[in-house]
């Protein structure tokens, strides 16, 4: 294909200088302050002091798995949102606001509760289990949305956003009441499901986790120049010689893997999916060879950034990070529905 | 060698868009599709595209059934120009254009490059490159979809027969556009593609076309060279207008005058 402009280099520099900048303030601030030379220190570097036994289990055991699951988790939902827009040619789709996000959060939670019902292995439970419960529930929803909103081969986003609100308040309901009725610890907090948190995952998770969440960011960049040309409409794109039907499915399979293994590592975390695409589209266009690596690099940064924020603005309390990114992502929905008002798609 | 089509049956729900009807499209020449609204002229093209299947029927291209041409190897031999545009995203004129040229993933993007612009101009496009695709007009528009379509077969390949499947380029394009799309047609004709234009005004068709097939409900009432195929009678029976066959002394062109309104539903 025709090499994307130059541009992009410049693009992909900055956003990766600024989710180096923002993992080391990740690694460095928090209730205990870690100067950045000592961990530069920690790391083999030959610069400053060598960090101090608390020093290196704090960095090791806290702040790195935390910082690479924010990382992977943001890469992934914002990567999986910008190929859910492709999907459907609308910037408005957003695996949460579809309710693949919460259609896995209510799966998993029923697995967790089930699991302590029946008394089965926390470990197991939380390491296999619940991932593969997630993914059922964002394909049920996806499959349910995606169904009901298509007629006559358009996707009609209107009904897709309505069917996504369906499933958001049942999915809401039923994790409500999972959490009344459920006396597993993890569970009464119904926060970590509706509002995310990083906090949770240790080395094991995030052994399972990071290379499940690396499957969508590395392989969705390669169906770029196919996305390209489903812009143009289904048949458009299958004139050109592309699959359409093998295409769709693979990629929303890949967004499934996406969001099923988010939720179920740290739970919903919204609207990055939406925020992250439409900002990088403004700045460098929608041409997916560009758009969908750089979407995983603002991504992982935003979520760095998010995280960080949300365990020291209110220290020692933490706010949810998935209320952060609502904080920002509504008011962003709202300036992105006024922009697309007047087309027809939304009437 | 040549797109040929026969006894082409599409159904769909309780309705018979298409009864048996054909086609044959041969390099060389730009192949006019007439016919009322509603007629199936659209869904014959969808059909000859690939995008529909008809039920019935047969179509081959270069002696070997539609069917079983892989899709790469068809795109890089046919390019489709529909009415739909459903492109929301602030592509420019230029990247959609290079979308065509996605069938063809070798070559220099120097080469692309040249393909894209040449084909722009052709359309009378060229000014519009750099401009976003969602905040051009309809006719703008049209010929940059038409110069996609050309970008996507601008080279030959090695013995086949290349297609170009039109549907009413001319739509929404003023005077000058109408004819600047056609001899677009023509021009791409006279390098060896077969092209199939749909088309609403009989007089672009005299024009402009080699061979004209009329269509009405779905069935084919006519076909062969413009002149001989579009008569008064015929057109009488299938818009229920009358007509005037008028012929120009000084070039010996035919074109057509209508007189007065329908008679009848046709």
């Amino acid at each position: 294909m025709v090499a994307a402009p130059g541009t992009s280099r410049l693009l992909m520099l900055s956003l990766s200088a600024a989710l180096l900048a923002a993992a080391a303030l990740a690694l460095a601030w928090g209730a205990l302050p870690i100067p950045l030379s000592t961990i530069l220190n920690g790391f083999g570097l030959p610069v400053g002091e060598p960090p101090q036994p608390f020093e290196t289990a704090t960095l090791l055991h806290l702040r790195l798995p935390r910082l690479l699951l924010a990382a992977a988790v943001g890469a992934a939902l914002a990567i999986a949102g910008t190929a859910m827009q492709g999907l459907v040619r609308n910037p408005l789709a957003d695996p949460g606001l579809l309710g693949l996000s919460s259609g896995a959060a209510l799966t998993a939670s029923t697995v967790m509760v089930l699991g302590t019902v029946i008394g089965l292995d926390a470990m197991f439970a939380s390491r296999w289990l619940l991932p593969a419960a997630a993914f059922a529930g964002a394909a049920l929803a996806a499959m349910l949305v995606l169904h009901l909103a298509r007629h006559d081969g358009y996707t009609r986003v209107a009904t897709l956003l309505l069917a996504g609100l369906a499933i958001n308040a049942v999915a809401g309901a039923g994790i409500g009441f999972l959490a009344n009725v459920a006396d597993d610890r993890a569970l009464r907090s119904v926060t970590f499901w509706m509002f995310g948190s990083l906090g949770r995952a240790g080395w094991p998770e995030l052994t399972v986790a990071v290379p499940l969440l690396l499957l969508p960011i590395l392989w969705l960049p390669r169906e770029a120049a196919s996305l390209n040309a489903l812009l143009l409409g289904e048949a458009e794109a299958g004139h050109l010689g592309v699959d359409v039907e093998r295409l769709k499915r693979r990629v929303m399979i890949l967004i499934i893997v996406a969001v099923g293994t988010s939720v179920a590592v740290a739970g919903i975390i919204g609207f990055v999916g939406l925020i992250v695409p439409h900002l990088l589209r403004l700045w460098h266009g929608p041409d997916h060879r560009v758009l969908l690596p750089s979407t995983a690099l603002g991504g992982a940064l935003l979520l760095v950034l998010g995280d960080t924020l949300s365990r020291n603005l209110l220290a020692p309390a933490e706010i949810p990070i998935g209320i952060l990114t609502a904080l920002i992502g509504g008011p962003f929905f709202l300036i992105l529905l006024l922009r697309y008002r007047h087309r027809s798609e939304l009437a | 060698m040549s797109l040929v089509a026969t006894e082409l049956h599409y159904r769909t729900g309780d309705r018979d868009l298409l009864c048996s009807a054909h086609i044959h499209l041969q390099p060389g020449q730009v192949h006019a599709l007439l016919g009322p609204n509603g007629a199936g002229k659209s869904t014959l093209l969808r059909v000859l595209s690939r995008e529909l299947r008809p039920q019935r029927g047969s179509i081959a291209l270069d002696g070997r059934a539609l069917d079983r041409w892989p899709g790469e190897a068809l795109a890089q031999v046919r390019a489709v120009m529909s009415q739909r545009d459903q492109l929301l995203f602030a592509f420019t004129a230029g990247e959609v254009v290079t979308m065509g040229r996605l069938p063809h993933p070798g070559g220099s993007a120097a080469h692309h490059a040249d393909i894209v612009e040449a084909a722009l101009s052709l359309c009378g496009a060229a000014h519009l490159r750099d401009r976003h695709y969602p905040t051009l007009s309809g006719g703008e528009r049209a010929r940059v979809q038409l110069a996609r379509a050309l970008a996507q077969i601008w080279e030959p390949i090695d013995g086949a027969t290349r297609c170009l499947l039109l549907d009413e380029p001319t739509a929404s394009q003023d005077l000058a556009h109408q004819h600047l799309c056609l001899n677009v047609a023509r021009a791409f004709a006279a390098r060896g593609v077969a092209v199939l234009v749909v088309l609403h005004d009989p007089n672009l068709v005299l024009m402009h076309a080699d061979k004209v097939t009329v269509m009405c409900c779905g069935e084919v009432l006519a076909c062969g060279p413009a002149d001989e195929v579009l008569t008064p009678a015929l057109l009488r029976r299938t818009y229920g207008i009358d007509v005037r066959l008028l012929r120009d002394a000084e070039t010996g062109r035919h074109w057509l005058q209508v007189d007065g309104t329908p008679h009848h539903d046709p």
